[in-house]
């Protein structure tokens, strides 16, 4: 965890940042590189590093035209200024990514993004343009900024996700949206996830299509002091116009009531608390459960409602939260020992279930990857950082 | 090749191999061989005879690239996909869709739309062009402006390597950890893989769309709209401008009702909720009469909203009317630079003497300025090069690229220099060689060279029919 490294170093260049990667790399030294360190127990942690860089003195914003809807910043702005500066032209980056004080690059590396997601996609449909330092001392250019290019690879693809073990991600540019002109949140609750599934189910299918559609249990809500006192409630927002919020919303009240399951209108200030809160369940879960399991459960529609039925069942006292839309689902459970029989129940069922983060003694296969995919990982890694330096242990080892 | 794939699924007779050595593009080479499997496994079979025939390979969908992606330009295997044409699986549950490479865009839609699904990427050829080749390409279209272009609509891939390796990426499931193979293989360009298997995510149809045309005296002016469209917060899911010069090109060929005597037409097309589309369209109504649009008409009917679009889709057609041989481009600037970059191409135009046409997805500012020539005069060749690589900077010192959607293959590779530095060059290449080591699939495509730049030659007649 860079205990090693006698001072964390802020380069203040893209070509110092690449220098301190160069002369890392001339040294034979391990590297820990990141932005704010927020995500130190996601995604496989580093190992102890002879030297620590973090770009969080690359904080600069580098072009913004808002009426080109694009924006070029410095990896270590933190996410929480992008998106204010934004804000303050009536525009969005809706990522929302967890932990407050994390970067733009620290969101990159580690793939981190929110509710919003059903509407505006992840990092990889944000990204139109990115720079990176490379081990070698070199400074890559992929994109541009423009909103529509296939000029060369798109390698910022290969690099968000990456979790810093290919280079550090020095710039970054984006597309962004305008705000919309309004929002509304509804609540539905139910004690029977297969009504719940089978809403989401409807709801996806109608023309009024949600912009965020969360589901979270009742140890959940009350972890992240959001509790509603079912067992399950299935959350929708629907942005645009008064007339698309209120059409919207109406179109999920009658679809509640034909599924049988209680539905509540929120009040805008409860709303975004409540979004607020949901944002943040991974530093809330990881400091409830400090020795505890978060799982990442990657299913697909027809298996969501099986998965979540089988966490209830394995482990209800766990914080479950899903981005019902994609079928993601995150549990969080407190102890590591007891949590990983609920892993393996996951994964015998065909879950793809991937340990996010687990104190370092826990002996469990954080992520169970092979084949020829894999492979190719390994022959990209080793072309890029061939003495294996950066981000030793990132991507829990396996790369 | 013939025990691999069947005596008659293999072409290696001269007059065969003539219609494998050009696509939409201008450029050509012949290919020794063209084999047609009909699965993974065949494909892993011919890549493995290649490999250690030490041949280059290349894949091949429809043939409609237009930057001559699927060109061989050393010989060798060709490898088409047409055999592999079968969508595999329809899954509205997860609102996707399992296809074979050889499917052809406009297929998936027409496959699902009665369940009220598409697939959002439509490019101009999306009549002819397949999945396969829009991955390599990470290929555009007009509806990409609100919904992203292929790479935001590929969930997974299966591919083969150049050893013969077969790879899968991403999948149904969202959010699997590692490096982002999918979007790494997605757009580049045939030169790491061969795509056999490609899971497209599936859209939920709009309930209403309108599309309007708005007519300008002045070109200016439409651009300035597309502006203040942004200003005013709206991305409608289309908008595209068609210059005079060309809207008199394509009314004369389809009779789509453009007036022939405006100076610029813009096509904007809304959709969504009906309540958003009928607020969306007054105020799209208001920021066109604000810039001046003499007259803003919407399609009364869904006649007369194809009719409206036939004149766009059919553009190139219809300036191989007035032309048979004309140079198509593909850059890129900013929303902002868009009034500009048209100005400098009318410059441009003067200054060398040449009819450009204009026709382009404003929304998005990927600019098509096609240069109309004449090839039996050298010197005329020689100014449409040069104008063209005028207009290219000109879009890369605006802040753009010189590539939108129709790849850099072995048209633009020489201008890479001008977009890149070498040091970010050779990263691609670094990358390209991890998969493809020889470089033996596609070679002598999106990277420079070093051949020199911008070569146009003739379209062939039966080109002219099948590219757009």
């Amino acid at each position: 965890m860079g205990e090693m490294s006698e001072q964390i170093r802020r380069p203040t260049t893209v070509e110092e940042l690449a220098a301190e990667l160069a002369a890392g790399a001339a040294a034979g030294q391990a590297m820990e590189i990141g932005g704010a360190f927020t995500k130190r127990r996601l995604g496989g942690s580093a190992t102890a590093a002879a030297r620590t860089i973090s770009t969080s003195a690359l904080d600069q914003t580098l072009a913004y035209e808002p009426a080109d809807l694009t924006i070029s910043v410095g990896a270590g702005m933190p996410w929480a200024s992008l998106t204010q500066l934004l804000a303050d032209n009536g525009q969005i980056l809706p990522l929302d990514p967890p932990f407050p004080g994390a970067t733009v690059g620290g969101v990159l590396a580690a793939d981190l993004s929110g509710p919003r997601r059903r509407r505006y996609g992840t990092a990889r449909d944000v990204v139109i343009g990115m720079r990176f330092a490379a081990v070698d001392g070199k400074v890559v250019e992929s994109g541009g900024m423009v909103v529509k290019n296939v000029t060369g690879l798109d390698m910022g693809k290969l690099m968000i996700g990456s979790m810093g073990t290919l280079g550090a991600i020095a710039t970054a540019n984006f597309k962004v949206s305008p705000r919309p002109e309004t929002s509304g949140t509804c609540a539905f609750l139910s004690d029977s996830t297969d009504k719940l599934a089978k809403l989401r189910g409807r709801m996806l299918q109608g023309v009024a299509q949600p912009t965020a559609l969360d589901l979270l249990n009742a140890a959940c809500g009350r972890g992240l002091e959001i509790d509603f006192g079912a067992d399950f409630v299935l959350l929708a927002e629907a942005t645009g116009s008064e007339a698309v919020v209120k059409r919207s919303r109406a179109t999920f009240e009658t679809l509640a009531r034909e599924t049988g399951v209680e539905f509540l209108a929120l009040e805008e200030t409860a709303a975004q608390r409540l979004w607020r809160a949901i944002r943040d369940f991974h530093p809330a879960s990881l400091e409830a459960h400090p020795k505890g399991l978060l799982l990442r459960i990657s299913t697909t529609a027809t298996q969501l409602g099986e998965a979540l039925a089988l966490l209830a069942g394995l482990a209800p006292d766990a914080w479950v939260l899903s981005r019902a839309a994609n079928t993601v689902i995150w549990c969080s459970l407190d102890s590591w020992e007891s949590g990983a029989r609920t892993l393996e129940r996951l994964r015998k069922a065909g879950h793809k279930t991937l340990v996010e983060s687990a104190p370092p003694e826990a002996s469990l296969e954080r992520w169970v990857a092979g084949g020829p995919a894999l492979e190719a990982m390994r022959r990209l890694k080793a072309e890029l950082d061939p003495q294996g330096l950066l981000n030793r242990g990132r991507l829990w080892g396996k790369i | 090749m013939r025990a691999i794939v069947g005596p008659k699924a293999v072409l290696d007779a001269p007059q065969d191999l003539l219609l494998y050595e050009y696509d939409g593009s201008i450029e050509k080479g012949r290919p020794e061989v063209v084999a047609f499997p009909r699965s993974t496994e065949q494909v892993v079979e011919l890549v493995k005879l290649a490999a250690r025939a030490r041949i280059p390979l290349v894949g091949r969908g429809a043939g409609t690239g237009l930057s001559g992606g699927v060109i061989p330009t050393e010989g060798g295997l060709m490898i088409g996909f047409a055999r592999m044409n079968r969508i595999l699986e329809i899954d509205y549950d997860n609102e996707c869709a399992v296809v074979e490479p050889g499917v052809v865009n406009l297929d998936i839609t027409l496959a699902v739309q009665g369940a009220g699904y598409y697939y959002a990427p439509d490019p101009s050829s999306q009549k002819a062009c397949t999945i396969g080749g829009n991955v390599a390409e990470n290929a555009g279209g007009p509806h990409t402006l609100a919904y992203g272009v292929t790479t935001n609509h590929v969930l997974g891939v299966e591919a083969v390597l150049p050893d013969g390796t077969v790879i899968e990426v991403g999948g149904k499931e969202s959010d699997l950890p590692g490096y982002d193979l999918r979007g790494l293989l997605t757009g580049s360009e045939g030169t790491m893989a061969l795509i056999t298997k490609v899971i497209v995510r599936l859209m939920k149809a709009p309930e209403q769309i309108e599309t309007l045309l708005a007519i300008y005296d002045e070109p200016a002016h439409a651009a300035d709209t597309v502006a203040g469209l942004t200003a005013r917060a709206i991305i409608p899911a289309a908008v595209e401008m068609l210059d005079g010069v060309m809207l008199r090109m394509v009314e004369e060929a389809t009779h789509a009702g453009y007036p022939m005597d405006a100076g610029a037409v813009l096509l904007i097309e809304l959709e969504g909720l009906s309540e958003a589309v009928v607020e969306q369209l007054e105020q799209v109504r208001g920021v066109c009469l604000e810039n001046h649009a003499r007259e803003v008409r919407v399609a009364k009917s869904a006649e007369e909203r194809a009719l409206l679009w036939k004149g766009r889709k059919n553009a190139f057609g219809a300036v191989g009317r007035i032309s048979p041989t004309y140079y198509v481009q593909d850059g890129v600037v900013p929303r902002t630079r868009i009034a500009d970059t048209l100005k400098h191409i009318y410059h441009v135009a003067e200054k060398y003497n040449l009819i450009i046409s204009n026709i382009f997805h404003a929304g998005d500012g990927n600019m098509h300025p096609i240069i109309l020539f004449n090839p039996r005069k050298p010197e005329e060749l020689e100014r449409t090069k040069q104008a063209g690589a005028e207009i290219l900077t000109y879009c890369i010192q605006a802040g753009g690229s010189i590539t939108g959607e129709h790849g850099v293959g072995m048209e633009k590779n020489d201008l890479m220099p001008l977009v890149f530095q070498p040091d970010s060059l050779k990263m691609m290449e670094r990358l390209i060689t991890v998969f493809n080591p020889d470089r033996r699939l596609n070679p002598g495509k999106l990277l420079p060279t070093g051949k020199g730049c911008l070569e146009i030659r003739p379209m062939t007649e039966s080109q002219k029919a099948t590219t757009w």
